[in-house]
């Protein structure tokens, strides 16, 4: 009954926002590129006809300088060696596979072929290859960088709101509360480049913190454009995010368990370690998980303040959106980190869960 | 030493927005300290066409999205009301927008629009800020109708009154906070939002953080701090007028 209610919201969220994260998955694991760039070669392919006669008619297009740079990626060299064959095209004669032989050493190489025919298949996991086959290569360490940071980062915040956050339930004065609460809810509420334009100010070369350090006489520091500022700035626009979590929690332990504790004899630190910190443990999990979804999808604090080369996965996925136009592989990127996400979402719902059951 | 500590983080949690206000009224363009107050930065943003241009289409972009995310979400927190037990199902699904990191779905909606045509008008962005938007209002409105009690909807329709009516005149004088604050949110949000902006905007749609993104990379001047600033005490004005209580208890849901 009155199920008319809900179905506006189901409706909105499976089309416009199910379907499109289905339809990137997708994506990830399909490829159109040669076909849409080499259809005849890719026609060739799939019924065996003549590849190399394919190949150069589709040269003569216009349309395949549109491929170059994709299957770079893939054979390292092949953006010259297409290039210069697309140059000198008229020369080719039938047969076109001993033409193209005699033109570039490289046509003999097999490898260039299979990658070809590789590239043609609708189903592919190369992108996924690209970033999982070597641990040393530039997709990996980039996944590697931000899980690491991301862990680091989160690290410094919880352990910096866990002992804030207990301060908090401690103030008695209400007006005290009231501003010390208010501090941490102001940065919550702003918007989140003001409040990097203010990280800006600070840290910059000329910025605020350095004129400070001259002034006192020392020498200027690097602030940002490094591994530093997405510290400040990752730590400070996550910190409410995780003191919120850790004080609701806290809030509700009552003084009573403490004084128990310490009435059986326990002190303080074995009353922290078996009575009060166990019950603050899952608000602690939360913030941890909540704080770590977020710091793995930041763009805009580390393209500030982390200087031009990319430090997360997020500024990967938009350069090779916006500049290497290779659309699979930024697909591929993005798959990998909402799985990601998703593993935390759903440790995040359990957790919660058995809360509630208890 | 825990005071001491804990002071510590407030004045770091603090610090950046006085000094983004103080700097803003400050008329060295280089961000020197010492210089005489001004309103000049001000004055030149509210000059400059393209910020203009970008705060309107923030506002109408803010504006829309928030109409439609109460328009779907009221009605979706009355039924999660209802049918509590599909409570946690269906709120793991709403939630999702906000949870997962914007990159994905902005990835998602880039090439899902890009398929369909939309990518010419500003309904590819409300559409998305809309279901962006959709999580606040549903988790206000339903933390306070949680406090709603149910019997009253059923004793005003056994007095004669429609549903409408009693929506109008019983349930929703009291759950108007929460739809507010839901409101307030959701504006803050869209208003705020930028990655999903930067993919689906184009030249004609672009936003404020877009706008106040690419001159920060661009050449920063003080105009971006007044921009900043405004925005913060606007923030600054949400968080007083709703009960801070009030706000507490939605963030840690």
């Amino acid at each position: 009954m009155k199920n008319f209610l809900i179905y506006p919201l189901l409706l909105l969220l499976g089309i416009f926002f199910v379907i499109p994260i289905g339809n990137m998955l997708l994506y990830s694991v399909y490829n159109t590129k040669v076909e849409t760039h080499l259809p005849k070669t890719a026609n060739a392919f799939k019924e065996n006809k003549d590849v190399y006669e394919a190949y150069v008619l589709d040269l003569k297009d216009e349309n395949s300088i549109g491929i170059v740079n994709y299957l770079n990626h893939y054979y390292s060299g092949s953006r010259g060696l297409i290039l210069k064959t697309r140059n000198n095209i008229e020369q080719f004669q039938p047969p076109y596979k001993q033409s193209l032989e005699e033109f570039d050493e490289r046509y003999k190489d097999s490898k260039f072929w299979s990658m070809l025919e590789n590239e043609t298949h609708a189903f592919t996991l190369e992108n996924y290859k690209m970033i999982f086959s070597q641990f040393d290569s530039v997709y990996f360490q980039i996944l590697y960088q931000t899980i690491y940071l991301g862990i680091c980062i989160t690290c410094i915040t919880v352990l910096i709101s866990y002992p804030t956050a207990y301060y908090l339930t401690t103030i008695k004065n209400r007006w005290l509360f009231l501003i010390c609460i208010f501090s941490v809810l102001l940065p919550f509420f702003t918007s989140y480049l003001s409040r990097l334009v203010a990280w800006l100010v600070l840290l910059q070369n000329n910025g605020l913190i350095n004129q400070f350090i001259e002034y006192i006489g020392l020498s200027k520091i690097a602030l940002m454009n490094n591994t530093l500022g997405i510290f400040i700035g990752s730590i400070y626009v996550l910190l409410p995010l995780a003191i919120l979590p850790i004080y609701t929690t806290m809030k509700k332990i009552k003084n009573e368990y403490y004084k128990t504790g310490q009435i059986l004899g326990g002190n303080k630190i074995q009353v922290f370690r078996y009575v009060y910190f166990p019950m603050t443990a899952i608000g602690v999990y939360n913030a941890v998980i909540l704080v770590f979804m977020s710091v793995i999808g930041f763009y805009l604090t580390p393209a500030l303040l982390g200087g031009s080369k990319g430090k997360f996965i997020a500024e990967q996925i938009v350069y090779n959106i916006e500049q290497t136009l290779n659309w699979g592989l930024a697909t591929a990127l993005t798959s990998t980190l909402f799985f990601i996400v998703m593993l935390l979402f759903g440790v995040y719902t359990k957790l919660n869960r058995g809360i509630i059951h208890a | 030493m825990l005071k001491f500590f804990s002071y510590n983080v407030f004045c770091f949690l603090l610090l950046p927005i006085i000094v983004v206000i103080y700097m803003s009224f400050n008329s060295n363009a280089y961000f020197m300290l010492g210089n005489d107050l001004s309103i000049q930065w001000y004055k030149e943003l509210f000059t400059t066409p393209v910020w203009i241009s970008t705060f309107k289409n923030s506002l109408m972009l803010a504006t829309v999205s928030t109409f439609f995310s109460l328009l779907i979400g009221i009605p979706a927190a009355l039924w999660l009301r209802i049918n509590s037990k599909y409570e946690s199902m269906i709120m793991s699904l709403v939630l999702s927008p906000i949870i997962i990191p914007p990159i994905i779905a902005a990835i998602g909606w880039f090439f899902f629009y890009s398929k369909l045509n939309m990518n010419n008008s500003m309904v590819n962005m409300v559409l998305s800020h809309t279901i962006l938007s959709i999580p606040f209002v549903v988790i206000s409105v339903l933390t306070s109708l949680k406090q709603y009690n149910l019997s009253l909807t059923k004793s005003s329709l056994l007095c004669g009154a429609s549903q409408f009516e009693t929506f109008m005149y019983i349930t929703f004088p009291q759950i108007k906070l929460g739809i507010f604050t839901g409101a307030l949110l959701s504006f803050m949000n869209s208003f705020d939002e930028f990655i999903v902006a930067m993919f689906l905007s184009n030249h004609n749609t672009r936003t404020v953080p877009l706008q106040l993104w690419s001159s920060m990379r661009e050449n920063i001047s003080p105009v971006v701090l007044a921009i900043a600033s405004i925005l913060i005490m606007v923030s600054f004005v949400f968080l007083l007028l709703s009960n801070t209580k009030y706000f507490r208890g939605i963030n840690v849901e």
